[in-house]
């Protein structure tokens, strides 16, 4: 090719990012040896950072959203705020699932929940809406390794750093970060050892005293959640934050500015940065790979080869360049201008650790080892949670085989062996805490399951069976069991309340299941399969099956979750069996005469009952019982949370009472109700196929098109 | 399970959030949920595009709030396949340039204070921020609205091309002559 003009040039500059691979390095060559056309694009570059300054300068924060949804509100006043159940091709669906890192926490965090075991027998029916999920709580475990004392290492965990000087073995809070922090990154300062760095959503945090004291020194910053920080190492007093656009600190993280103008990440797509030889690398979600070599001032993409949705750059010691994408394992020799992959395509890579002769890679699911050089590929989960979702992985330089996991939901892991065996680093640490797990709703949408909150928000539906008789979900909202099919062949299916493949416990062909009922710790399940015979599975695999005596009715578990209790009208007592044989363990003391409802407080001691001849009693287990006042037709359907008040179901509306029987209110024409689960005292009913919230206030529709799961 | 239609494509570099067709399809169905996640993330965008264009930042929210709404009474017969991004664009420099033809008058450049820096020269600060004003308003159309669709919006090359109704190349030529009369401009500015 003849040499280019410097015309050529500079309306090739107009879209670097643009151009093919071939005339990027021609125009390279020309820069190199160009001093007017270099200083043109550095022109150019401090030029549109001063129009982009200018524009956002003058934006500011205030929205016209209010306004524009006022006057569509009254324009077209039948807007649906519930949304349509959306029929989307499942690759639609698993596409933004696998992109979305809140999606991809709560799912790590619902699979501590539910165990390890319902994942060895998925079946093949995908999960949620995923913008649903994408509300769902976020529980990441950034990590960072000190680079001078090798015992010493930092993690995240629910907006506060944890620090631990054995390598894991027990972790202590370092100071107090601001309260409600979403913490994304950290790192050690390689020339100030107790100077912590902290990246939160959108912020960075500096410690100067190893973490007593914390001074905020950028926030706001625009752009997505997946925050980065790298310190260059061959520059220690540069720090580079993202995402979205590039922010760097050349006086040690004190003082930020944007570092080029970032277009080529445009417009949402950087994902993370590499640091190596004076050398910029960064992952771009549909964008590949770019390089900087002038500090980030300007970018030339490569990504021949690549798939381009990239999730994480990582260099290595011999050189090698790996990406880290959502079709698996890309490698770079040649700094980027090729890329080859490596693995298994099927597979969300989230961070690939290259420690030399060991080359790991995790993600979504899986920890793949590779000893020569990423060609093959074996599993290395030993120790690991059933199906982890890896969020990083460090080596710690100083000891070799030492490297370490975070994960999203089960916290932190250790190797020594460079990542065949691993053990569990969380003594101390907060892990799956499940803090706005329980608002949480299921109810029936065409045959299938559906979830929404108290208020009714974003329903999302949970399973894709389109035949669901029932439904339960478990007391602390993790997990949601249903029945599904017919007489001619059901079965009991548990989802994951985050969204999660389903695990089938139990098929079979009759009589449907009825009062499905989890176990106290979510592991199994319940339910009266025949008239009068009662079946057992756990998550583990296991089932049992054994006959009710006469005249019995199921109450549910103990609370030890070893056996089950049953009612006996003949006897008026209530029995505990035996959960795998039915064999009699014991009874209540006392006599009932009628079912007892145990109220959740008062040492579960106090139950609540409905006898034959409709008088609603209240009374300790044991204990004597008081008629509180006549129900004839009800039956006590639920304690409120606080135990002070009862809801019962009657014949054709749902009432609730005080604990001296006082009717308090009346809602007609349901027999489906519950108190919401946020515990706010509302009841949620349902009726003419929709759901409602009731509180003294009033009555308010939350959802059309809903049915009761039971 | 039958596919939904769903419009804006990809195209070959499309790098469109994940979740974004989905609250596209939503808001075609009518949900205004769905279309204030649009909102949310589009509108500084717009609003900065808006801003370039008219100078005034009163005008360009109200020109923000007319292509909003434009779009949503569009998006049930939108087809396109274009991204979302480049498409609200259009329906904002089509509401642009019918601000131009009511007010006759191009610009005018305010000298409100909402964006002084908390610290640093007053007087520079403001200096510099009317300097970048002065050279956008002189700017012809054809320069000035290239330019802030790639400096503001983040389109490439092909999807400006699609808006002006001009070829990629076209598009770099312009560029080339915005960023050129940008510089004479700036120039001459900071000599004075």
């Amino acid at each position: 090719m003849t040499e280019l003009s410097c015309r050529t040039v500079r309306r090739w500059l107009q879209a670097p990012d643009a151009l093919a691979l071939i005339d990027a390095r021609h125009m390279d060559r020309h820069l190199a040896g160009c001093v007017d056309c270099t200083a043109y694009r550095r022109e150019q570059v401090e030029h549109d950072r001063l129009i982009a300054q200018r524009l956002d300068g003058a934006v500011g924060t205030s929205s016209v959203r209010q306004a524009v949804l006022s006057r569509l509100a009254q324009e077209h006043p039948r807007s649906r705020r519930v949304r349509r159940h959306l029929r989307i091709p499942l690759r639609a669906l698993v596409r933004p699932a696998l992109v979305l890192t809140p999606v991809a926490i709560v799912a790590a965090l619902v699979l501590v929940l539910i165990g390890p075991q319902v994942l060895n027998r998925h079946t093949s029916v995908p999960s949620a809406v995923a913008d649903w999920r994408a509300q769902r709580p976020t529980i990441g475990y950034p990590l960072a390794i000190d680079p001078r004392r090798p015992q010493h290492v930092l993690v995240g965990a629910w907006g506060q750093i944890y620090q631990s000087w054995n390598a894991g073995q027990s972790w202590q809070q370092a100071g107090g970060l601001p309260a409600g922090l979403i913490i994304r990154d950290l790192t050690v300062d390689t020339a100030h050892p107790n100077r912590y760095i902290v990246a939160a959503l959108h912020s960075v945090y500096v410690s100067d005293d190893a973490g007593k004291h914390w001074v905020q020194t950028a926030g706001n910053l625009r752009g997505a959640e997946n925050m980065f920080l790298v310190q260059d190492p061959s520059r220690p007093q540069d720090f580079y934050v993202g995402p979205s656009v590039l922010w760097k600190s050349t006086n040690g993280a004190r003082t930020w500015a944007q570092a080029g103008n970032g277009r080529i990440f445009a417009p949402y797509g950087i994902q993370s940065l590499a640091v190596d030889r004076g050398a910029l690398y960064t992952g771009i979600w549909g964008g590949g790979v770019a390089v900087s070599h002038d500090g980030g001032l300007t970018w030339q993409r490569r990504m021949r080869g690549l798939s381009p949705n990239v999730l994480s750059v990582s260099t290595g010691p011999t050189g090698r360049l790996w990406a880290a994408t959502d079709r698996g394992i890309y490698v770079s020799s040649n700094a980027g201008l090729t890329w080859k992959h490596r693995g298994p395509s099927n597979f969300l890579v989230t961070s690939i650790l290259d420690a030399g002769n060991v080359v790991l890679a995790g993600g979504d699911g899986s920890v793949l080892r590779s000893t020569d050089g990423g060609r093959r590929w074996v599993h290395a989960q030993v120790g690991l949670p059933g199906d982890p979702y890896v969020y990083g992985l460090l080596a710690e330089p100083r000891q070799p085989g030492r490297v370490y996991a975070s994960t999203n939901g089960d916290g932190i892991f250790r190797s020594d062996d460079g990542g065949q065996t691993w053990q569990d680093a969380n003594a101390g640490l907060p892990i799956a805490r499940q803090e706005g797990r329980a608002n949480l709703v299921v109810f029936l949408r065409d045959g299938e399951v559906w979830q929404t909150t108290s208020h009714g928000a974003d329903p999302g539906n949970l399973t894709v069976d389109s035949s669901v008789r029932s439904a339960v979900i478990s007391s602390d909202g993790a997990s949601v069991a249903y029945v599904s099919g017919s007489a001619a062949a059901w079965s009991i299916r548990t989802v994951s309340a985050g969204g999660s493949a389903a695990h089938t416990l139990l098929t079979g062909t009759g009589a449907l299941p009825r009062h499905l009922r989890w176990s106290p710790s979510a592991t199994g399940v319940v339910a009266v399969i025949e008239p009068s015979r009662l079946v057992v599975a756990n998550l583990a695999g296991h089932t049992s099956s054994w006959s009710m005596p006469v005249s019995t009715q199921l109450l549910g578990w103990t609370k030890d979750g070893q056996g089950i209790l049953l009612w006996n009208s003949a006897t008026q007592t209530v029995e505990d069996r035996a959960r795998d044989s039915g064999s009699l363990l014991g009874r209540w003391p006392g006599r009932y005469p009628g079912p007892p409802l145990r109220s959740p407080t008062g040492s579960g001691t106090v139950a609540a009952l409905v006898a034959p001849n409709g008088d609603l009693s209240l009374g300790t287990i044991g204990g004597a019982w008081r008629t509180l006042a006549r129900t004839p037709g009800c039956v006590p359907a639920a304690w409120s949370d606080t135990g002070t008040r009862l809801l019962l179901q009657c014949r054709a509306s749902v009432e609730i009472r005080s604990t001296t029987g006082r009717l308090l209110a009346l809602i007609p024409g349901t027999r489906h109700a519950m108190w919401a689960p946020d515990g706010s005292g509302h009841v949620l009913f349902f009726k003419h196929h929709a759901l409602w919230s009731w509180s003294p206030s009033g009555i308010h529709r939350l959802l059309k098109n809903a049915s009761p799961t039971a | 399970m039958s596919e939904a239609v769903l419009p804006f494509g990809g195209g070959a570099r499309s790098s469109v959030p994940a979740d974004e067709h989905v609250w596209v399809e939503r808001a075609r169905a009518g949900d205004l949920e769905a279309f204030d996640h649009i909102m949310i993330r589009y509108e500084q965008r717009l609003q900065r595009f808006l801003y370039g264009l008219v100078g005034d930042i009163d005008t360009a929210q109200e020109l923000c709030q007319e292509t909003f709404l434009a779009a949503y009474r569009s998006l049930p017969h939108a087809r396109e396949e274009m991204r979302l991004s480049a498409w609200l664009h259009t329906i904002a420099l089509n509401q642009a340039r019918s601000h131009y033809r009511k007010q006759r008058i191009r610009f005018h450049i305010p000298l409100g204070d909402h964006d002084v820096p908390a610290s640093g020269n007053l007087q520079e600060a403001v200096a510099d921020r009317d300097l970048v004003d002065r050279i956008l308003a002189r700017l012809p159309h054809q320069y000035s609205e290239p330019l802030l669709l790639q400096i503001a919006a983040g389109l490439s090359c092909r999807e400006i091309g699609q808006i002006l109704g001009v070829s990629e190349g076209a598009v770099k030529v312009r560029l080339l002559r915005a960023r050129e009369a940008f510089r004479r401009a700036y120039a001459t500015e900071v000599d004075e």
